[in-house]
C-alpha cells in the first residue's frame, strides 16, 4: 500500500545511538528493554517522586526534570528537551500519555534537531480535533456513525432523517450532556413522541431544544486496528484488538484477535484504518478505534497517534516488537514487513493491574509494595505463555502522583480458551502485598461466564455489575477442599508431636 | 527451653487433636481484614488417621452445613 510523500515527512536514514524515554512506569521500562536490545543507550527522566523508580534504575543514565507534579516534570516540554540535549540523546520516545500527543512538543523537538519517535505534528493535530478529524475521515471514505447534525430542526425533516438512518436511533440534545434530552427511539411510529419529550427536557435543562440524531448501536464493541506507516509511503495493519471491557471509558481487559472476526471484516477494517492513517500522512505506530456493531458494521471513533497501552497483545499474536518497528521507522527505515508477510498466531489477553480498590469505587491506592511477584513456576506456566510488563518491583512505593497502573499481565495461548485459562492461572500466581489492587476484580472478569462466552460490548461491566461486584460465594465443596488440605497438614503435625491437645489454626 | 510445638506457629488452639481440629478459612483477598464476615470456621473430626473427616461449617454462606470428606492420593503412573 502506498501514498504520496508529504513534504514534512522525516528525512531518510536518521541515525541515533541514544534514546531518551520521556515517560515513567511500565512503558518506560518496556521501551528501554527494546532499545537496549537494539544497542541503543537509554536515558530516563524522572520527577522527585520517582528518584528511586524502576525505570530510573534500569536506564543507562537518568536526569531529574522536576518536582512530583506531572505538569512540572513529565509534562514540561522545556525540561524534557533540555534533558535530551544534556545527554546527547538523538531521539525521544514519548511512551503513551504525558507528551505523546502534544504537537507543541514535537515542534520543539524538530527545532532542536531531535527525532521524535512518533508521527509528525501535523498528523497529531489532524486527529486531535475530533470533529474535523471525523469530517476528514468521512471525505476519505472511512465509515462514521450515521447521523444528522444539521441546523434545520423541522420536525418532519428530523423524522425523515431518522427514517433514513434506520432504527433504532438515538435522539440527543445538541447542547446536551449528562443523559438529559437523550432518548433511544425504536421505530418510526415512536419518533414524534420521543422528539417532543426530548425537546421539552432539553429546553428545561439547557434552554435550547435543538436535536441531533445518531444511529443507536445496540451492542457496540470497541475494536481497534493497529496501523504502522513509514516515511516512504508504506502502510500496513497489524490486525485488531477487542477492548470492549471498560470501566468508565478505561480499558480493563484487552484481547487480540477480536473474537468472531471474519477474514473479510478484518481486511475491511484494516484497509479503512490504513486509509485513515494515510489520509493524514501518518508516520509510525497508530491505532484507529472503531465501534463494531452486532451486524458487522463498523464506525470510526478516533485515532490515537501513539503506541497504545495494550500493544503487547498485538505483539503476542504477530510475533513482532512494535517498539522496534517504531524505532526503525524513526530511523528512516522502511517497514520491517509487508502486509502479506504479517500473520496471526493464537490468541492473547492483557489484564491491567491497577493500584485501586474495587470495593471503594476504585479509589486509587498508595503504599509500599512489600511483595510483588509472579510465581510462574508454581503455576506451571512458561515465559512463552506469560509476560509481565511492570514498572514496579517489591519494595517500591506507589505514590498518588501518577496513573495507578502498576503492570500489565499479558498471556498467549493457541486459542481463546487456552489463553483465558492461562490468564486465570497467571492472575492467581500474581502475589501483590502492601498495596490494594484490582487483581481479584480482574479474576472475576476473566472467569465470568459472559466473558468466556464472548458476550462482549462496551457496557459489559455495567450490565454484569450485580455478579461482578457481589461478595464471592464459595460452595461448600470449595471450603471442604481447602479445609481438608489444612486439616491433613495439621493432623500430621499433631500426630508427630503431641496427641491429646487440640488446635485451632488459620489457614 | 521448652520444645517448640507445632501449634506454636498458629493462632489459637485446642480441641482434641489430632482427631478434632478447628481451622478458619477466608478469601485471600480478605486475609488482612480486621473483621471479616466471610470467615468460615471448619471443625473437622475423625475417629482415626485413616477415617474420613466429618466437617462442620460455621459462618458465611455455608453456616450449619456438615459433610463427610477425605483427600485422595493421586495415582502417579509411570509411562513406558
Amino acid at each position: 500500500m502506498t501514498s504520496e510523500h508529504s513534504p514534512e515527512q522525516k528525512p531518510q536514514h536518521v541515525r541515533f545511538d541514544t534514546l531518551l524515554v520521556a515517560n515513567r512506569g511500565e512503558i518506560a521500562c518496556r521501551v528501554m528493554r527494546t532499545a537496549r536490545r537494539m544497542g541503543l543507550k537509554t536515558v530516563a527522566v524522572y520527577s522527585d517522586a520517582d528518584a528511586n523508580a524502576r525505570h530510573v534504575r534500569e536506564a543507562d543514565e537518568a536526569v531529574r526534570i522536576g518536582p512530583a507534579a506531572a505538569r512540572d516534570s513529565y509534562l514540561d516540554v522545556n525540561a524534557v528537551v533540555e534533558a535530551a540535549k544534556r545527554t546527547g540523546s538523538g531521539a525521544i520516545h514519548p511512551g503513551y500519555g504525558f507528551l505523546s500527543e502534544n504537537g507543541a512538543f514535537v515542534e520543539a523537538l524538530d527545532k532542536a534537531d531531535i527525532t521524535f519517535v512518533g508521527p509528525p505534528a501535523s498528523a497529531i493535530a489532524a486527529m486531535g480535533d475530533k470533529s474535523s478529524a471525523k469530517a476528514r475521515m468521512h471525505a476519505a471514505g472511512v465509515p462514521l456513525v450515521p447521523g444528522y447534525h444539521g441546523n434545520d430542526q423541522d420536525d418532519a425533516l428530523l423524522k425523515a432523517e431518522a427514517d433514513k438512518i434506520g432504527y433504532p436511533v438515538m435522539l440527543k440534545a445538541s447542547a446536551g450532556g449528562g443523559g438529559k434530552g437523550m432518548r433511544v427511539v425504536e421505530s418510526t411510529e415512536a419518533f414524534q413522541a420521543a422528539l417532543d419529550g426530548c425537546r421539552r427536557e432539553s429546553k428545561a435543562a439547557f434552554g435550547d431544544d435543538r436535536m441531533l440524531i445518531e444511529k443507536y448501536l445496540v451492542q457496540p464493541r470497541h475494536v481497534e486496528v493497529q496501523v504502522f506507516c513509514d516515511s516512504h509511503g508504506n502502510g500496513v495493519y497489524l490486525f485488531e484488538r477487542d477492548c470492549s471491557v471498560q470501566r468508565r471509558h478505561q480499558k480493563v481487559l484487552e484481547e487480540a484477535p477480536a473474537p468472531g472476526m471474519t477474514p473479510e471484516l478484518r481486511a475491511a477494517m484494516g484497509d479503512a484504518a490504513v486509509r485513515a492513517a494515510q489520509e493524514i500522512n501518518y508516520v509510525g505506530a497508530g491505532t484507529v478505534e472503531f465501534l463494531l456493531d452486532a451486524d458487522g458494521s463498523f464506525y470510526f471513533m478516533e485515532m490515537n497517534t501513539r503506541l497504545q497501552v495494550e500493544h503487547p497483545v498485538t505483539e503476542m499474536i504477530t510475533g513482532q516488537d512494535l517498539v522496534e518497528w517504531q524505532l526503525r521507522v524513526a530511523m528512516g527505515e522502511v517497514l520491517p514487513l509487508s502486509q502479506d508477510a504479517l500473520t496471526i498466531t493464537g490468541h492473547s489477553f492483557e489484564a491491567r493491574l491497577y493500584a485501586e480498590d474495587p470495593e471503594q469505587d476504585f479509589l486509587p491506592a498508595t503504599g509500599t509494595l512489600t511483595r510483588f511477584a509472579l510465581d510462574l513456576e508454581g503455576a506451571g506456566l512458561g515465559t512463552d505463555q506469560v509476560r509481565l510488563d511492570s514498572g514496579v518491583e517489591s519494595g517500591d512505593v506507589v505514590s498518588m502522583h501518577y496513573d495507578p497502573m502498576l503492570a500489565k499481565l499479558i498471556v498467549h495461548g493457541v486459542d481463546r480458551n487456552a489463553a483465558l485459562a492461562t490468564l486465570n492461572r497467571a492472575l492467581a500466581a500474581l502475589d501483590v502485598q502492601g498495596v490494594v489492587t484490582n487483581r481479584a476484580f480482574l479474576q472475576r472478569l476473566s472467569t465470568h461466564p459472559g466473558f468466556k462466552n464472548v458476550e462482549l460490548d462496551t457496557r459489559f461491566i455495567e450490565r454484569n455489575e450485580a455478579t461482578l461486584f457481589a461478595p464471592r460465594q464459595y460452595r461448600v465443596e470449595e471450603y471442604a477442599s481447602a479445609a481438608l488440605i489444612g486439616l491433613g497438614q495439621l493432623a500430621h503435625e499433631c500426630e508427630s508431636d503431641s496427641p491429646g491437645i487440640g488446635m485451632t489454626a488459620f489457614v | 527451653m521448652r520444645k517448640r510445638l507445632p501449634w506454636d506457629r498458629h493462632d489459637g488452639f485446642r480441641l482434641n487433636a489430632p482427631h478434632t481440629i478447628r481451622i478458619a478459612l477466608c478469601d485471600p483477598d480478605h486475609a488482612k481484614d480486621d473483621t471479616s464476615d466471610q470467615i468460615v470456621v471448619v471443625e473437622g473430626t475423625r475417629s482415626s488417621g485413616a477415617a474420613p473427616w466429618q466437617l462442620t461449617f460455621n459462618g458465611g454462606n455455608v453456616d450449619g452445613q456438615t459433610l463427610k470428606a477425605s483427600l485422595q492420593q493421586l495415582q502417579v503412573m509411570q509411562l513406558q
